[in-house]
């Protein structure tokens, strides 16, 4: 706001000829007319107004959807906090394991060496929680954490790590991470939390072979249990001139413990987690069987139509047409307004006319399409009506 | 009647004034879903959004500005919201989304009409929103840089130099789409509507 007086901002705002000057020509005429209501829209608008009760009361669907948009982002982006997460400052005991000159880790996590060397220290996280600490100006500063097939990446900085049950978390206390899962990767900088599921894989302990893999000690495995209290363990060991080892690290366990999936998750994480193997191009089985773990699992009226129309999508690539179009005849009858059903409409379209052979049958789903849709969904529908009509009338 | 008695009956559940909302001001309100909402909103279940909005927060509106001001806040934060709705459902993967219903008999001349009109849509789609809301107002509806000024809540200076700014963007994206920028074609004029690569 000016603090002028208004006589005084107004003498010197340009005047609409001195601007004419300077300003390319107006809009079209014919845009305007382009973008105006038609008679029909507005004669629809208007017969609204009949059917609407004067100061009528709606749910508040503004605040239910801008709830549901910040859990599904913050689900998707994997930035829940963790609620049952300490403090940092709980994590921190007297005791604490030192790998070469400058990665400590202390916690109460039962940690397994892959490697450790002059290139860097590699680590797996088999149960538990720990922080890792890498000195940033330090020598062999190269440190990588794995818990299941999760590997967290670090130069210099200090993190947590924590594997309860199949579920990841990290948190950086200072520096930033680098976090890799199987077709997936996130920077994570201080004071953001990570959590996600970790799949058992063979790879997450590694089996690295050869004379390059050293231990700092002679058991490959370091437990950490409960060192909370006053620690009764001596001194820990330090690894700053591992001596060589052939022998191959114990085997890992990561994968050993049974998933348990989805279990514990809202319904927006595991969606969100289900996305991410979609997107990840997973084999249409495995997302087959993601999708009924979580119809078994979660009960959210939206997702669960929105996982039951994906589901029905990719039966169509498995199933004979003869199982599926039942399937998706009772989806359509249920959901005839849902944003999927041109689509699955479509999709029904299709699997009559090219698993079964039935133009006719398919013909009533491109006419619904090519009717109620628009754009490309609505032109392929109209297409495959004008073919579809053509064949059934010889 | 004036603002205040519309409002006055809306507040008594007057169902005359609800009438009274839609006929006065549906044509303006649909206007500004089709021009502002994009191509990707139903204009049509956007507007009618506004108006039931519109009567059930009819209490809150204070008589500082006309209604028809009142009203276009509604309509700002109703496109707000539905383009937000949709970006997020682009973003979690509900993609494919259907768009807009055409509900209109299936007629060439409508096709026409609305190649057109998406076409126009999505030149405006390319301008930012500060610039778009000022072009339509100013220029697709022909109000006065005082009239924007006072609905967009911003002075009027900043109007002009918006609208300068707008003018340009638009011309572009017309052209970049094949469309004149320039005058009205005449009678009979064939538009290319190609679609922007």
């Amino acid at each position: 706001m000016s603090r002028w007086p208004p006589h005084l901002t107004d003498a010197l705002e340009p005047r609409p000829e001195e601007l004419a000057g300077l300003m390319p020509p107006a809009a079209p005429r014919w845009c305007a007319d382009a973008t105006s209501p038609s008679d029909a829209e507005l004669g629809r608008l208007l017969a609204h107004a009949s059917r609407l009760p004067a100061r009528r009361r709606r749910p508040n669907r503004a605040l239910a959807w801008g709830l549901a948009a910040a859990v599904t982002l913050l689900a998707v982006l994997h930035l829940i906090p963790l609620p049952s997460d300490p403090e940092p400052s709980a994590l921190v005991d007297d005791s604490a394991l030192h790998f070469g000159p400058s990665i400590t880790v202390r916690g109460d996590g039962e940690i397994q060496v892959i490697r450790t060397d002059a290139d860097g220290t590699e680590l797996a996280l088999l149960a538990g929680r720990a922080t890792f600490e890498v000195d940033p100006t330090g020598e062999q500063r190269h440190l990588e954490v794995r818990a299941g097939d999760v590997r967290v990446e670090v130069t210099g900085t200090r993190f947590t790590v924590a594997l309860e049950g199949d579920r990841v978390s990290v948190e950086v206390l200072r520096g930033s991470v680098q976090i890799h899962r199987p077709g997936d990767s996130l920077g994570l900088h201080a004071g953001e939390r990570w959590s996600g599921l970790a799949q058992p894989t063979e790879q997450a302990a590694a089996t690295p072979t050869g004379p390059e893999v050293r231990e700092p000690d002679a058991g490959a495995r370091a437990p950490r249990t409960a060192p909370r209290a006053p620690t009764t363990e001596g001194p820990p060991p330090r690894a700053e001139t591992p001596a060589p080892s052939t022998e191959q690290p114990a085997p890992a366990e990561i994968g050993s413990a049974a998933p348990t999936a989805l279990s514990g998750r809202t319904a927006a994480e595991a969606w969100a987690a289900l996305l991410a193997k979609r997107a990840a191009g997973a084999e249409p089985e495995a997302q087959l069987a993601a999708l009924d773990r979580f119809l078994a699992e979660h009960q959210d009226p939206v997702l669960e139509t929105e996982a039951s129309a994906l589901r029905l999508g990719l039966l169509a690539q498995q199933l004979p047409g003869e199982e599926v179009l039942p399937e998706l005849d009772t989806w359509l009858a249920g959901h005839p307004d849902h944003a999927r059903s041109l689509e699955l409409e479509l999709l029904r379209a299709t699997v009559a006319r090219e698993q079964l052979g039935d133009c006719g049958l398919a013909l009533s789903s491109y006419t619904r399409v090519a009717r109620e849709a628009t754009g490309t969904l609505q032109a392929t529908a109209q297409a495959w009506a004008d073919y579809c009509r053509e064949r059934s009338s010889r | 009647m004036t603002d205040r008695d519309l409002i006055a009956g809306l507040r008594a559940g007057e169902l005359w004034a609800v009438d009274r909302l839609y006929r006065d001001n549906a044509p303006r309100v649909l206007g500004w879903c089709i021009r502002l909402g994009g191509p990707s909103l139903d204009p049509e279940d956007l507007a009618q959004q506004v108006f039931e909005t519109a009567i059930t927060s009819c209490g809150r509106f204070r008589g500082d500005s006309s209604l028809s001001t009142w009203l276009f806040g509604i309509t700002r934060n109703s496109i707000r919201n539905a383009r937000r709705r949709a970006a997020l459902r682009r973003f979690v993967g509900m993609d494919a989304i259907p768009e807009p219903r055409d509900r209109g008999p299936d007629t060439e001349g409508r096709a026409v009409q609305n190649e057109r009109r998406r076409a126009v849509q999505a030149a405006l789609e390319d301008l930012k929103t500060a610039q778009r809301e000022v072009l339509v107002l100013a220029d697709l509806e022909g109000r006065t840089a005082p009239e924007v000024a006072a609905m967009l809540g911003i002075p009027a200076g900043t109007v002009y130099s918006r609208l300068h700014h707008a003018r340009r963007a638009f011309a572009t994206a017309l052209e970049a789409r094949g469309l004149p920028a320039g005058e009205e074609p005449e009678e009979g004029t064939v538009i290319p509507l190609r679609r922007a690569p």
